[in-house]
């Protein structure tokens, strides 16, 4: 059973009291985070050498939050990050000390690597198939350069319905899943790299089947 | 014969050998063919598998590149041509019907006979009208018009062939077998549909075929064998309509 706000439980042997719920996105750890004022802190857990992890501060209105933190430092030998630096620090320290990335990485490389052989297979074999057309339409008079647009024009097609399918149907489930369990993201830079690695496997097979078709001799249309 | 000598020759073939491959596995498929053809004539070549009837029409097409000898086809010479001259020389000049009729799967019947017209740049919609034209003469109806080449019979198809072999008006065209993917009442039939839209006063054909129920169709028969041609045939029966 979920919490709500009003739920009364025992935390330490202190009851406490849910006021407020705090919406985010699930994190790689799985400990229950609890947000409350440093004096129940202090209440509810037991004592140890240092109690103290974070201390959130609001600067006021106008403040420059370089001079603050500055401030804040010379005062107290604590460091002070502006919230920016603090989710930097955050992602940077999962980049560096978790086995997430890696992992995260090979899997994202493999699947690139799966969908751009499936691709260029895929592209190879409907070459294949219709090298008996394409060699029709040569000996029917249609130049090289008619034949490597209209190949052309069938890469950049399947590029954008492909591309339409996978950003569009991943944009749909992120749309429908927010507000689940999965902490989902679509960042902005996403949509533009994986339009470059979709130019990059669609020009890969044309690439291939230019060349087949290029050298293709005319005569084959007579043999059966 | 009077009317046959006065006419201009279309293909002029001299000398013509074929060697494929190199060394020890070479073929010669192709012996010294000496050959003309008319303006307004169709010619057949016949014989057994394997004597180089497909390898000749393929030289004389432009399509493969002769070892020896020369070949003129309306007064040039496509083998001493660049690639994208020669390539045009074809698309204004050849027309294609084979075998396994070789429509194109994804277009319509239509679409199929427009084809040369749009290699050689003609706008879509004209193009359209004069392969509905075409096919009209062929005794298509609209609606085989607007099919895709598998909802055809063999015989449709290579009608819609003979369109698209037709629509530009070629000067030569050139049919590998282009009956015996068909049962004998509906190659009679393709035939004649050759001869009468295809066989005009500007025009030559060469057709290959083993059939020979279709041997009557032609004007003159070359009969060869084993990269020559042995005899020639005049034929007495006219089937011009
Ligand atoms: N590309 C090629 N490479 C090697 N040999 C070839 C090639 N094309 C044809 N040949 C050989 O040349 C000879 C003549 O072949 P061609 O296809 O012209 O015969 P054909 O008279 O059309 O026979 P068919 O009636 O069976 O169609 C054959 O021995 C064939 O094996
Ligand atoms: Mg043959």
């Amino acid at each position: 059973m979920p919490l709500k706000v009003g739920d009364v439980l025992e935390l330490n042997d202190h009851r406490a009291v849910v006021v407020g719920i705090c919406r985010s996105s699930r994190s790689f750890q799985n400990q229950p985070i609890l947000y409350t004022t440093y004096t129940r802190a202090m209440r509810f857990a037991p004592r140890e050498r240092k109690m103290l992890s974070f201390i959130l501060v609001k600067a006021r209105a106008g403040q420059d939050l370089q001079t603050l933190n500055r401030r804040i430092e010379a005062a107290t030998e604590l460091r002070a990050l502006t919230a920016r630096e603090f989710r930097m620090k955050t992602f940077w320290y999962f980049m560096k000390y978790t086995g997430i990335p890696i992992n995260l990485g090979i899997a994202m490389f493999m699947s690139l690597v799966v969908g751009a052989a499936i691709a260029g297979q895929t592209f190879y074999t409907f070459t294949l198939e219709n090298l008996r057309y394409f060699g029709t339409l040569k000996a029917m008079g249609a130049s090289n350069s008619l034949l490597f647009r209209m190949i052309l024009l069938q890469a950049v097609m399947v590029g954008i319905i492909g591309y339409g399918i996978g950003v569009g149907g991943a944009s749909v489930f992120g749309y429908f899943a927010s507000g689940t369990e999965a902490a989902w993201r679509i960042v902005w830079q996403l949509p533009l790299i994986t339009a470059g690695v979709v130019v990059l496997i669609c020009s890969l097979s044309a690439a291939i089947c230019i060349r087949k078709v290029m050298r293709l001799e005319p005569a084959v249309v007579f043999r059966s | 014969m009077q009317a046959l000598h006065s006419k201009k020759i279309a293909v002029s073939c001299q000398g013509i050998t074929k060697t494929f491959g190199e060394g020890a596995n070479s073929v010669q498929a192709l012996q010294g063919i000496d050959l003309e053809v008319m303006v307004g004539e169709l010619l057949m070549l016949v014989g057994p598998s394997g004597c180089g009837k497909t390898t000749l029409i393929s030289v004389i097409a432009g399509i493969l590149d002769r070892t020896e000898g020369s070949c003129i086809v309306f007064d040039e010479d496509m083998q001493g041509m660049d690639t994208s001259r020669r390539t045009r020389f074809r698309g204004e000049n050849i027309g294609f019907v084979f075998q396994a009729y070789n429509l194109l799967p994804t277009l319509t019947a239509l679409e199929n006979v427009a084809v040369p017209l749009l290699i050689l740049g003609r706008p879509r919609k004209q193009a359209l009208i004069r392969a509905r034209e075409v096919l009209g003469q062929l005794q298509f109806d609209n609606r085989m018009m607007l099919s895709l080449p598998k909802d055809l019979s063999g015989g449709q198809q290579q009608r819609v062939a003979l369109g698209r072999a037709v629509v530009h008006k070629p000067r030569l065209i050139v049919c590998d077998e282009p009956t015996s993917a068909l049962d004998h009442v509906t190659g009679l039939k393709v035939m004649e549909l050759l001869r009468g839209v295809a066989l005009q006063e500007e025009r030559a054909l060469v057709v290959v075929t083993h059939d020979a129920r279709i041997f009557n169709f032609a004007d003159r028969i070359a009969r060869m064998d084993d990269g020559r041609i042995k005899s020639f045939e005049q034929n007495g029966v006219n089937h011009d309509s």
